[in-house]
């Protein structure tokens, strides 16, 4: 009886615009790790291909905490974990397999891409605790020292430090420690000096974007309460 | 206030794992038309990368369909086209972005791997398409021919048949005529004689893996209800 009641209930359009930003944001987090070795050179710092599909993930995110409140939002971020960790168990068997030699993809090839793949996963899982955990102790040094006053500077101070240490992690892990460990000889660590580009541009990048993030995020919302009718006309 | 109600509801373990099935489904499909064109040798026969993964988009439609019905399956199917159009067009740019010199991917490597992809979510695409239409054709043709008897036999019979001509579609879209169209001047199409053996093998993989699949998709339908409490 139960179980007819839930097999023909048909979806209404609020659930089917959730499941649309979930697959987005699956898609934009599985892409982001795996074309992020990838660099491409934007007014003379190295930026990860990445960036093209990385401010989805924010967006879908946000875009969900604001209209399916926090639980859900919650809900996809733990869900995106558990997808990250599967995808990256296939990715690293399907590494191991010994290849035939009729292959499309030749060896190495697949090695520079795949192999890098679970550093790449391993480094922003790592990096966004930490940055989390930063984040948190920051706001509260600041809290005390700056006496309960000037929330926003304490707020902006404590994420841009949180991201310069989620930013510095990410690279060192992906591109140095795990080709290290990893010791594959299709890929190598890459140099300090690049290091420190790529550390750069990057942090840059996440400053402009969190500055973009907000007007489409508003826009977004704005956009699917008046379709799902959560907003009176 | 109508707002606050929304935002606020429980997410009930019912959605939960319809969520958790449906975004397992999208990465492992995306992940599979990504890792397909490196072939592997298992005892002698070649496959492909794929075949490790694709069972598991099959079993979880299927625990889908079995616990939420058809509904919450046919979405989680557009989802996956959507998602895959998505992963094709972001892949598509930043393939063609000019290179960073010192790169931690060299170009030849991402060209290699993601060049593929057009050919690989067109080809799945074509494929689904024609087989499905033979599927239904052969399906009344064989209805004629038996009086509308043995139901079961023609419903197989039409699924096998279909099933060979997906794959042989497939696997030449993906791997000779997207090469050869040459929009990436660097892809090798595959002899032939490879694409047969593929067609092949994968094709057998794939009349196995329908046993196999059975008591996976028991066990998860098992498991899942277990959870949501039905």
């Amino acid at each position: 009886m139960i179980i007819k009641v839930q097999r023909s209930v048909s979806m209404p359009l609020s659930e089917r615009i959730f499941m649309v930003l979930v697959s987005f944001f699956i898609a934009s987090l599985i892409l982001t790790n795996l074309i992020a070795g990838k660099y491409f050179t934007c007014w003379g710092l190295p930026l990860s291909s990445s960036t093209l599909v990385y401010p989805f993930t924010f967006v879908m995110t946000d875009i969900v905490s604001e209209i399916y409140g926090i639980q859900r939002a919650k809900l996809l971020v733990s869900i995106g974990f558990i997808v990250s960790i599967v995808v990256t168990t296939f990715v690293w068997i399907a590494n191991q397999l010994p290849i035939d030699p009729k292959s499309p993809i030749d060896i190495r090839s697949f090695q520079q891409i795949f192999g890098l793949f679970p550093g790449v996963v391993l480094g922003s899982m790592v990096a966004y605790l930490a940055a989390q955990f930063v984040d948190v102790q920051v706001f509260e040094y600041l809290r005390v020292l700056s006496k309960n006053k000037h929330l926003w500077l304490r707020n902006n101070l404590s994420t841009l430090t949180s991201q310069l240490l989620d930013t510095i992690i990410v690279v060192t892990i992906a591109w140095i420690i795990w080709p290290l460990i990893d010791g594959n000889p299709c890929t190598a660590p890459i140099g300090w000096q690049l290091w420190s580009k790529i550390v750069l541009g990057q942090y840059l990048f996440k400053g402009i974007l969190a500055l973009l993030d907000t007007p489409v995020v508003y826009a977004s919302v704005y956009l699917i309460e008046k379709w799902i009718g959560l907003r009176p006309n | 206030m109508l707002l606050e109600e929304f935002r606020t509801q429980y997410v009930s373990q019912t959605e939960r794992a319809y969520v958790l099935l449906a975004s397992l489904f999208i990465g492992v499909l995306l992940l599979t038309n990504i890792i397909t064109s490196k072939y592997i040798t298992v005892s002698h026969l070649t496959f492909t990368a794929g075949a490790i993964t694709y069972p598991f988009t099959f079993s979880l439609l299927d625990i889908i369909t079995e616990v939420y019905g058809k509904s919450k399956a046919k979405m989680v199917i557009w989802m996956g086209l959507v998602a895959s159009l998505f992963m094709t067009l972001i892949t598509y740019i930043a393939n063609m972005i000019p290179v960073y010199k010192h790169s931690p991917v060299p170009q030849s490597a991402f060209q290699a791997v993601f060049g593929f992809i057009p050919g690989i979510v067109l080809g799945s695409m074509i494929a689904y398409l024609a087989s499905q239409f033979i599927d239904v054709y052969l399906l009344e043709l064989f209805r004629r021919l038996t009086n509308g008897k043995y139901l079961w036999i023609r419903n197989n019979i039409s699924t096998l048949v279909g099933q060979l001509i997906d794959t042989a579609i497939f696997a030449g879209v993906a791997w000779i005529l997207w090469p050869r169209l040459g929009f990436s001047s660097t892809l090798e199409p595959i002899s032939w004689d490879t694409w047969y053996q593929i067609t092949v093998n994968e094709y057998g993989f794939k009349v196995i893996f329908t046993f196999f699949n059975i008591p996976f998709v028991y066990l998860g339908v098992y498991l899942v209800r277990r959870y949501i409490k039905l």
